[in-house]
């Protein structure tokens, strides 16, 4: 295996050539309309396969190069040599998000707020068919990108909000998304320029992690803890039945907004995984989100114990919404 | 059975959706990763050089169930008290595997961690984070813990499910470093003021144009997307270029020649030099070297069988769930067809419409054929005394940077299961390296005889090996003698 300090060098040359560049966004003012979409549409349509077959995605939108870098970084931050599957999870929950340049190479970041970590993907044309090919990646965790710096702290930054958990990641993610704007269009300097390889290695572990955490926050759901993570299963079994049924204003409190949960496509139901687990004092809240639209999660929340529990609350969020409430 | 789960069914078909993608274009989701049952080499090819192994199933699939099946069975045996929802399988089994990965990051990884974390300085209890002392130490203890209980669960595999495996993890571990106070504003914060999608509409708008079924739409700060990144953009920009890909990888099974074999499933790797390739239909990988191999004439035809058994029998199986769907069949029902289904053949193509037989016939006829069919096998044993054996060998395996001796021990008695309370075997697995020493064994029984077999259940399923002329036990292991050949030497010959 190659070492860490070679693997990471031309991502920082990359990110001081950010930079260079980045006044010249500024003066743009605008981002080229066409390159936006297609690059848009390369970086979905990369995320969509990408969540499915690691490896038909790569083959579509991805260099051999990037490929083995990919293999490389995967080792490293899932802690598994066959981490295919594990780079097709990650990407059931990113959020795709990047600046259109103009420049010979594109930056674009998938954001999985749920481990707060970021995925930084270079493209570039590729002489043969001038398509957007992923040229070269890194990862980062996004505490970095809100402009964390040494010593890092490792921890998914929504944790640390006194606010209501789906309301707290909205809220942090959106931080990281405008930081990425920013400093994309040159209003800001960006954090990620002045990072050394030393510590672009430490973004790794600290992204392992942060995702390790995450995974293992989310086992009380999936096992046969008892106490209120028992009751959070069932309440979540009640709210799916409720649905097929039609029949949530049965099991939901009397102020949620049934007629508007009702018109959802039944898809968007089905598709959400859950994501986030946190319980306290006989509270506790899961949110789960989309895997067809990582942009939209549902937030249940639930008071008592195992032997006797009410559903708080349940609605539904979408990432995009906080953009605006943050940029107001 | 829980009739209310079941009704979810209908909305967890997400999984369903999961399968039909297999079904009309096979490559792009690939079978869950499973235990290989690696079938014997015949040779390793020169080429292609493997890098990356592909998340991609080896096994035999008569004893494999496509997602759909296993959410549905799973559904019905435990849906009662502890699944959150079939349509979380996916996760669930990821969530699993993290789990478990703990044991292996304490053994290897933490090492390559603690240097990484050289450039991250100790900061300060905060609150919600985490140091990274904290963590590496945190990572240590869970996988300490993980590795035991999965000591513990494999010894009780047969009465245990992965469910109650993880609950034992669980009653050891803390995991969500946060302060309460900041846990209580997570978990019961003010509702009120949050920013609800359903409130606002967004929701509804996002499920009917740009939300369930349409990426991610997730439109970046200032962009100049606007109105356009909406559902119609999705549409027309995106849905073609993952139509391409479909289609080049339907393009390759047609260059392959496959159009006369559709059950069959393109295998992915990644080469050496990155490029993403297609194993030709009779090879295979070793997802534990890296190695490719080719099946012999015999094996692929056994494997082609195979395959073929189980895509007829998934397409019956996925005509069922839709019946279901449509309402052509009740919950009950599906629920009882699938039981059947579960206990058919599984190297037989499954007619739902001729297995009529009811539970209480199939435990008559397994009565009748045992009672007329059965040897008396303690007279044939007389001069057979139960000895107990063992078979033994090692092999060096490189993992990263470390070398680990992995040394196997097998335990059995030469009368198994012709003699039931003989019946129990086990394999213990020594793992030895320079920093490290752990074993893990696994339980299950072995069916007597000098060429029995032994099976050994683990996490994910069930491994078998064969005992060959009363000398040694053979397997994916290698050939492992056996202690005491001699204790096959008065072997009836009635006895195979």
């Amino acid at each position: 295996m190659r070492s860490l300090t070679i693997f990471f060098r031309p991502l920082i040359l990359v990110i001081a050539l950010l930079l260079c560049i980045a006044p010249h966004i500024a003066q743009a003012q605008t981002q080229d309309k066409k390159l936006y979409v297609e690059l848009w549409a390369e970086a979905e349509a990369f995320r969509t396969l990408a969540s499915q077959n690691f490896l038909t995605a790569l083959k579509n939108s991805s260099t051999p190069e990037a490929n083995l870098v990919f293999a490389e970084l995967g080792e490293l931050v899932w802690f598994d040599q066959d981490n295919a599957d594990d780079w097709s999870i990650f990407f059931r929950h990113s959020l795709v998000n990047f600046v259109a340049t103009g420049n010979e190479m594109e930056f674009v970041y998938f954001q999985n707020p749920w481990a707060d970590i970021t995925l930084l993907t270079i493209w570039s044309r590729t002489p043969k068919d001038n398509r957007l090919r992923i040229v070269d990646i890194g990862m980062l965790m996004s505490s970095v990108i809100r402009g964390a710096r040494v010593p890092f702290p490792i921890g998914r930054g929504w944790m640390r909000e006194k606010a209501y958990a789906p309301v707290a990641i909205g809220e942090i993610n959106a931080k990281t998304t405008n930081q990425i704007t920013d400093a994309g269009i040159g209003k800001i300097s960006n954090p990620l320029a002045s990072l050394t390889s030393e510590q672009a290695e430490a973004m790794v572990a600290g992204s392992a992690l942060q995702w390790m955490e995450y995974q293992t926050s989310l086992l009380p759901l999936f096992a046969d803890e008892t106490g209120i993570a028992s009751a959070m299963r069932a309440a979540w079994n009640n709210v799916m039945t409720a649905v097929n049924k039609k029949q949530l204003a049965n099991v939901l409190p009397a102020n949620s907004p049934i007629k508007k949960l009702n018109a959802i496509d039944p898809a968007l139901w089905a598709s959400l995984e859950p994501v986030a687990y946190i319980e306290n004092e006989g509270n506790a809240v899961s949110i789960f989100a989309s895997s067809r639209n990582p942009n939209t999660y549902a937030a249940l929340a639930i008071k008592g114990d195992d032997k006797k529990a009410k559903i708080t609350h349940f609605d539904f969020y979408q990432f995009s919404d906080f953009l605006d409430k943050d940029a107001k | 059975m829980n009739y209310p789960v079941l009704t979810t069914l209908g909305l967890s078909l997400c999984i369903t959706s999961v399968a039909m993608a297999q079904k009309t274009a096979t490559v792009i989701v690939p079978p869950p990763s499973n235990f290989n049952a690696i079938p014997t080499a015949r040779s390793q090819d020169d080429k292609p050089a493997p890098f990356w192994v592909v998340a991609q199933d080896n096994r035999p699939t008569s004893d494999r169930l496509s997602p759909t099946e296993e959410t549905l069975i799973k559904a019905g045996e435990y849906a009662t008290d502890s699944a959150v929802d079939p349509s979380v399988e996916l996760a669930k089994a990821y969530t699993q595997k993290i789990a478990e990965k703990l044991e292996k990051t304490s053994n290897r990884d933490n090492r390559r961690l603690a240097s990484h974390l050289k450039g991250i300085a100790t900061k300060n209890r905060t609150p919600g984070y985490v140091t990274p002392k904290t963590a590496l130490d945190k990572s240590k203890a869970l996988a300490t813990k993980a590795a035991d209980s999965t000591k513990k669960t494999n010894q009780a595999k047969t009465k245990t499910n992965f469910l109650s495996k993880l609950g034992t993890v669980l009653n050891l571990i803390e995991v969500v470093s946060v302060a309460a106070e900041t846990a209580g504003y997570l978990s019961a914060g003010d509702t009120i003021g949050a920013t609800s999608a359903a409130v606002k509409g967004g929701v509804k708008k996002g499920a009917e144009t740009a939300g369930a079924l349409a990426g991610s739409v997730f439109t970046p700060a200032g962009s100049i997307a606007g109105a356009m990144a909406g559902n119609a953009a999705y549409k027309e920009f995106v849905e073609p270029k993952i139509e391409a890909a479909e289609e080049a990888a339907r393009d390759e099974q047609t260059r392959k020649k496959y159009v006369n074999k559709p059950w069959y499933t393109p295998q992915q790797y990644m080469d050496s030099d990155g490029n993403i390739q297609y194993l030709s239909e009779d090879q295979y990988m070793d997802k534990e070297t890296g190695d490719i191999y080719t099946r012999s004439p015999e094996e692929q035809k056994e494997y082609e069988h195979q395959q073929r058994v189980h895509w007829q029998n998934q397409n019956t199986l996925q005509k069922l769930i839709e019946d279901y769907k449509n309402g052509k069949l009740s919950g009950k029902d599906l629920l009882d067809l699938i039981e059947r289904y579960d206990r058919h053949d599984d190297d037989s193509v499954w007619d739902p419409e001729a297995d009529t037989e009811t539970d209480e016939e199939a435990n008559e006829e397994t009565k009748t054929e045992t009672d007329e069919d059965q040897p008396d096998f303690q007279a044939l044993l007389a001069d057979v005394p139960p000895v107990k054996l063992t078979a033994k060998g090692s092999k060096t395996r490189k993992i990263g940077d470390l070398t680990v001796l992995e040394t196997y021990t097998f335990t059995f008695w030469n009368v198994g299961n012709y003699v039931p309370q003989y019946k129990a075997a086990s394999l213990r697995v020594d793992f030895t390296s320079k920093t490290h020493n752990d074993y893990n064994v696994m339980t299950g029984t072995f069916s007597g005889g000098p060429n029995g077999t032994i099976t050994i259940q683990h996490d994910e399923g069930s491994e078998s090996f064969n005992l060959r002329n009363g000398t040694h036990v053979t397997g994916e292991l290698g050939n492992l003698p056996i202690s005491n050949p001699a204790a096959f030497a008065n072997w009836p010959k009635e006895l195979k």
